[in-house]
């Protein structure tokens, strides 16, 4: 059915769709009417749930954690603040190899005190075990939440579907939202093969010793390496069903591009525009967009890059005292070209806190590199200049 | 691609406004973004709120700087000179001012199709809202599709009994009462 | 089961998983020391005279079992409503809560549970009757609990008394503001369903014969009290307004109103002493207390002494009589000495020495004497009187065969308390005798005769507690008529508590020393070898995984677990 409704009402329908059996959440800017949608849904009985009401992100995961590990399908939400005050949680959720899919408004961390969209948030967690799936619009929210639930429990991780705040998360738009019918088909209920069992009782995240830990690291790895192709299939499938495929990456006018731009989230959006303005110029450009972040799909984007010659990196975050993140992953991905088909690569920090990437900054940033204005591999744009007496500024590489 | 900005103060329920005209253009078969500025808002501030319309999908999702047309719900936003309404707004574009004043009035803003209408007497006569702060975002929505043509007033209606869910039918009436009440002064050389 | 030697990845799960259980390894092989439930006894019951198991019974009622706890409670006690009415309480001194919000307001307990228990369906099952015949002269609480306890192990007994109703003590000296009569008689009329016999208005000597008695019962046993107070030993005390406070008392209690003087001397500390004074304020008499020591000497329940100040009684303290004055053939005054305080006699309290020159005068119509009582023992053989008192040994024994005696006219502990402690003992060492077995050295203590096992020997006071577990609750207030009412009337003064107050009270009980399957144990084991019995009470210990560690002993709340070592 097709409605008009924001990227967080997306979410919610998911959720509805994908028939969790625990909720457990905790209200935080932007990702509030996330929880307020579904929690609205279990007052209606539209979804059958129990939802707990807890005291911190913390609790909410944890509460997550406890529901699952008996074998529940489980939901949460969070956003920067509170995806914080998860961390610890995230990484048992992780190694216990639960299926739980957290939705995370990106959003800024304090301080200052932010409330507009960032990526740090998300990409702070990026070492944990999660899979992490950016979203450009809110249709892509209501198939990835859905696709989530499928990769997370054939390949047992969780996984965080991320959408962008306000620009995602409040921005409302005209969706196809899919019948639970379709949904029902596709989404098995969850049937987890180790899970608590009052007549086999167990110790769940015992003590593991040195000739073990190695081991269960080594099984999550290898669940990332296995979820590439799930992410692929699970997405080509739900492609099947809808007409909406989903890769990895997604590529726009890539063909012959010789200038690629990589970014993720709404901006990729947003970018399609400048990337067909900059064709009828005469540019060949290409857009190369990141969906699926983790696992990591490395090869992937390293053959589509080899050979291209100007790669411009966009990230909505970074990792102080070296690049974006998106930049340094994409960079390594690079390394094991041969010296002739390695692109020449920039990275752009942009967008930190909200800032809005428009047009005409993707354009300003894809031509200066083109014409050879920008040169250093790693740009703050749009930022007030660096006292560079002062400072000392110097490009990073 | 049309894009429309709406003007009002924090209650007045602009954002509303904006879900109201997605809603009712979607049921015209265009594809619709609607946003509200980001950020805190308290009661009483300026606010505002936006709307993209397009025949194809929306792709670009970035604020809007330059609108084809502006809905002012309050005219002291204009009178005390609180908000440059018409920043960025595109030669010839329309403004729809919740007034009693005639649009001659306004003329000073520019280039530009002006239309009023005393949306806050009809949305009282409905008994929508309270004197002190009558709900004036469904009155209003009546002119703005007579204005346009950009949505039907049964299409309007539709994603009034949608999106609001207190008085669908006074809410309704008013903008249709609304639609009736709209004067419009065009601007040299435009159309719409 | 998780394999434990994987050869591939495959062959571990997919995340940290053990349903492999400890008991795989048997780790109780070495130990050296294993522990072992090892109640004992709280510091309360350590104290009580009576031999009360305060802490069990409180626990059930904590639980809400009111009617176990009741049951528990009158096991081997005749009189926890009248007890817990009357009872000076010393375990509150020893309760290990007094520094953590109060002591536990056991007293209360008892009274609730004792008049919870005022049924025959609280009555303990009589173990199958023996053919055995016991008399016990004096029905007073010593010689009721000596009945009712050998009555309960089988043996026919009866009661002599020479007063119209069994009771003693508890009927002519307590004034009924801290022990109505109809609770008491409640109580003895229970005793009576146990089978015990009671022949009133028999005084032995009189009407019917000591060896008499000796030849048609297998045991005798001698409980007569105290009757009348020792003279004052100063002149003018022959005079006929200078009254025997344990007599007059009785007169009062049982209805009498004699003329009396308006203002009178009450001489004495104890509790007849304060029983005396504040029966006198209610029947319209001014009483004054003349005491030769101080308040804190004074041997007289604490509370009942604060009670009568609150009635406004006045108390000349320090103050011993030197002479009854008498004018035209009435008491004018009782001249006084005033007293000062020097070393410790051999009662452990200060002795009181004469202050040269310090007489003066307590103008009085009349002085009533409640210094210390006496017992009549005209009608025993001589061979079984020391002086004032019964020879009695320490297994309770006379030297006459099969006469055993107790209470105050042997050991003079002078509270009932005691005297139901001695009474429940007597029986203990009658029903050994009666059995033909040959009497221990001394007359077991009374937790002997619990229904639980408990380790006597060893009193668990606060140092034993673990401290991390408990927090301190405040005591509640206990409810009483304001003072006004009670000067001019005989009701109870102390409201008992209700259920919802007995219970609230009974949680804040720290179970000292009792094992209340508060599950501690069983938590910290490391290795799963505490076991909770099902459908029984307590726990077992698996042994072959058990390996010494202690912790449990440790992280008891309340020292009912001990490490005992392991023979090899």
């Amino acid at each position: 059915m097709r409605m008009v409704i924001k990227g967080n009402g997306a979410v919610a329908h998911a959720v509805r769709l994908a028939r969790p059996q625990v909720i457990s959440a905790y209200p935080i800017t932007p990702q509030t009417s996330i929880i307020e949608g579904i929690a609205s849904m279990v007052a209606e009985g539209k979804i059958d749930a129990k939802f707990i009401k807890v005291e911190s992100e913390h609790s909410a995961l944890a509460g997550c954690i406890a529901a699952e590990s008996a074998g529940a399908r489980t939901f949460t939400a969070t956003s920067a603040q509170g995806l914080a005050l998860m961390h610890e949680v995230i990484h048992w959720a992780a190694g216990a190899r639960l299926p739980i899919v957290l939705a995370n408004v990106n959003r800024a961390m304090a301080p200052g005190w932010s409330i507009w969209t960032d990526q740090t948030d998300s990409l702070s967690q990026r070492d944990t075990g999660w899979m992490q799936v950016y979203c450009q619009s809110a249709q892509e929210v209501v198939d990835s939440v859905i696709q989530a639930y499928k990769v997370s429990e054939k390949v047992l991780m969780p996984t965080m579907v991320i959408l962008d705040a306000f620009f995602l998360s409040h921005t409302y738009e005209d969706v196809e939202v899919p019948e639970p019918e379709l949904v029902d088909g596709f989404l098995p209920p969850l049937d987890l093969p180790q899970k608590m069992d009052l007549e086999h009782p167990a110790a769940l995240g015992n003590l593991v010793f040195p000739d073990r830990y190695m081991e269960f690291r080594r099984k999550m790895d290898l669940a990332h390496q296995v979820a590439l192709g799930v992410w692929d299939e699970v997405g080509r499938e739900w492609g099947e069903l809808t007409g909406r495929p989903y890769g990895l990456v997604e590529q726009y006018r890539m063909d012959d591009a010789e200038l690629v731009l990589v970014t993720a989230a709404t901006t990729a959006s947003t970018a399609r525009v400048v990337i067909d303005a900059l064709r009828d110029e005469g540019v060949a450009a290409g857009l190369l967009r990141l969906r699926v972040f983790r696992p990591f799909p490395s090869g992937l984007i390293r053959t589509i890059l080899a050979g291209r010659k100007q790669v411009v990196i966009l990230d909505r975050n970074c990792s102080f005292g070296h690049h974006g993140i998106f930049h340094q992953e994409i960079k390594s991905a690079l390394y094991e070209l041969s010296a002739g088909r390695q692109p020449e690569v920039h990275g752009m920090i942009v967008g930190l806190g909200g800032r809005d990437v428009k047009p005409e900054d993707i354009r300003g940033m894809l031509m200066g590199v083109w014409e050879g204005r920008i040169t250093e591999p790693v740009t703050w744009w749009n930022v007030l200049d660096a006292e560079s007496a002062e400072t000392g500024a110097v490009a990073m590489g | 691609m049309i894009e429309i900005r709406i003007h009002g103060r924090g209650g007045q329920g602009a954002v509303i406004a904006s879900q109201i005209i997605a809603e009712a253009a979607f049921r015209e078969g265009l594809h619709v973004q609607a946003f509200p500025s980001f950020g805190s808002e308290r009661r009483g501030a300026p606010v505002a709120a936006f709307v993209r319309l397009d025949d194809e999908p929306v792709l670009v999702r970035t604020e809007i700087y330059d609108p084809d047309g502006l809905i002012v719900l309050d005219q002291s936003l204009i009178l005390q000179k609180l908000v440059d309404v018409t920043q960025g707004l595109k030669d010839g574009a329309w403004i729809l001012i919740n007034t009693p004043h005639r649009p001659e009035e306004f003329a000073h803003l520019g280039p530009y199709t002006i239309a009023t209408v005393d949306a806050s007497h009809i949305a009282l006569q409905h008994r929508l809202g309270s004197l002190t702060a009558p709900i004036v975002n469904t009155s209003i929505l009546g002119a703005f599709a007579t204005l346009t043509g950009l949505v039907s007033l049964d299409n309007l209606g539709e994603a009034i009994a949608a999106t609001v869910p207190i008085k669908p039918e006074a809410n309704i009436a008013a903008a249709r009462e609304a639609a009736a009440a709209v004067t419009t002064l065009a601007a040299a050389g435009t159309g719409r | 089961m998780v394999d434990l030697n994987p050869k591939m990845l495959e062959d571990i799960p997919v995340t940290s998983y053990s349903d492999n259980s400890t008991v795989l390894i048997k780790t109780g092989a070495w130990k050296y020391v294993q522990p072992s439930y090892d109640d004992k006894l709280p510091a309360c019951s350590h104290q009580c005279p009576a031999g009360n198991d305060i802490s069990k019974a409180l626990d059930l009622l904590a639980r809400g079992e009111i009617a176990a706890a009741a049951r528990l409670w009158r096991a081997g006690n005749p009189f926890p409503a009248s007890l817990g009415r009357v009872c000076p309480h010393p375990c509150e001194d020893q309760c290990n809560r007094k520094e953590l919000g109060g002591a536990i307001a056991i007293h209360m307990m008892e009274r609730f549970l004792g008049d919870r228990s005022l049924e025959p369906g609280f009555l303990p099952e009589p173990k199958p009757a023996t053919g055995k015949k016991v008399a016990v002269i004096g029905g007073g609480p010593a010689g009721v609990a000596a009945a009712y306890n050998l009555a309960l192990a089988g043996h026919e007994v009866e009661v002599f008394d020479d007063k119209p109703a069994a009771g003693g003590y508890l009927r002519t000296g307590i004034p009924d503001y801290r022990l109505p009569k109809d609770v008491l008689d409640r109580e003895l009329a229970l005793v009576e369903k146990t089978g015990v016999r009671f022949s009133v208005n028999t005084r032995v000597g009189r009407d019917v014969d000591f060896d008499e008695l000796r030849a048609r019962f297998d045991a005798v046993i001698v409980t007569v009290g105290f009757h009348g107070s020792r003279p004052l030993g100063v002149p003018g005390e022959e005079h006929e307004d200078v009254y025997n406070g344990v007599h007059l008392l009785e007169r009062i209690l049982a209805g009498e109103r004699p003329t009396l003087p308006k203002r009178m001397a009450v001489v004495g500390g104890g509790n007849t002493a304060m029983d005396v004074a504040r029966s006198l304020l209610r029947i319209g008499v001014e009483p004054i207390v003349v005491y030769r020591r101080s308040r804190m000497e004074m041997p007289a329940i604490p509370t009942e002494v604060d009670e009568a100040i609150a009635e406004g009684i006045r108390f000349e303290l320090l103050t011993a009589p030197s002479r009854v004055v008498i004018g035209n053939g009435k008491i004018t005054a009782l001249e006084c000495r005033k007293m000062r305080l020097g070393e410790p006699d051999e009662s452990g309290r200060r002795r009181p020495i004469p202050v040269e020159g310090s007489e003066f005068a307590i103008p009085v119509g009349g002085v009533v004497t409640a210094i210390g009582e006496t017992a009549e023992l005209d009608f025993l053989p001589e061979e079984t009187r020391d002086g004032w008192r019964i020879a009695a040994d320490d297994r309770f024994a006379t030297p006459a065969e099969g006469v055993f005696a107790a209470g105050d006219a042997a050991f003079g502990e002078g509270t009932v308390t005691a005297a139901v402690g001695e009474g429940r003992r007597v029986a203990m060492v009658v029903d050994a005798f009666l059995a033909g077995q040959e009497l221990p050295a001394a007359a077991p203590p009374t937790q002997a005769a619990w229904e639980r096992p408990v380790n006597i020997d060893q009193t668990v006071h606060v140092e034993q507690l673990n401290p991390a577990y408990f927090t301190a609750v405040p005591r509640p207030e206990i409810s009483e008529l304001d003072p006004a009412t009670r000067r001019t009337s005989f009701d109870e003064v102390v409201r008992g508590f209700d259920e919802e107050e007995a219970i609230r009270e009974a949680r804040r009980c720290m179970v000292c020393g009792t094992c209340n399957e508060c599950c501690n144990c069983l938590f910290f084991c490391p290795d799963v070898a505490i076991h909770k019995r099902s459908g029984a009470f307590g726990f077992d210990i698996d042994g072959d995984h058990c390996k010494g560690c202690g912790i449990c002993v440790e992280e008891c709340p309340r020292d009912a677990l001990s490490l005992v070592e392991v023979k090899s």
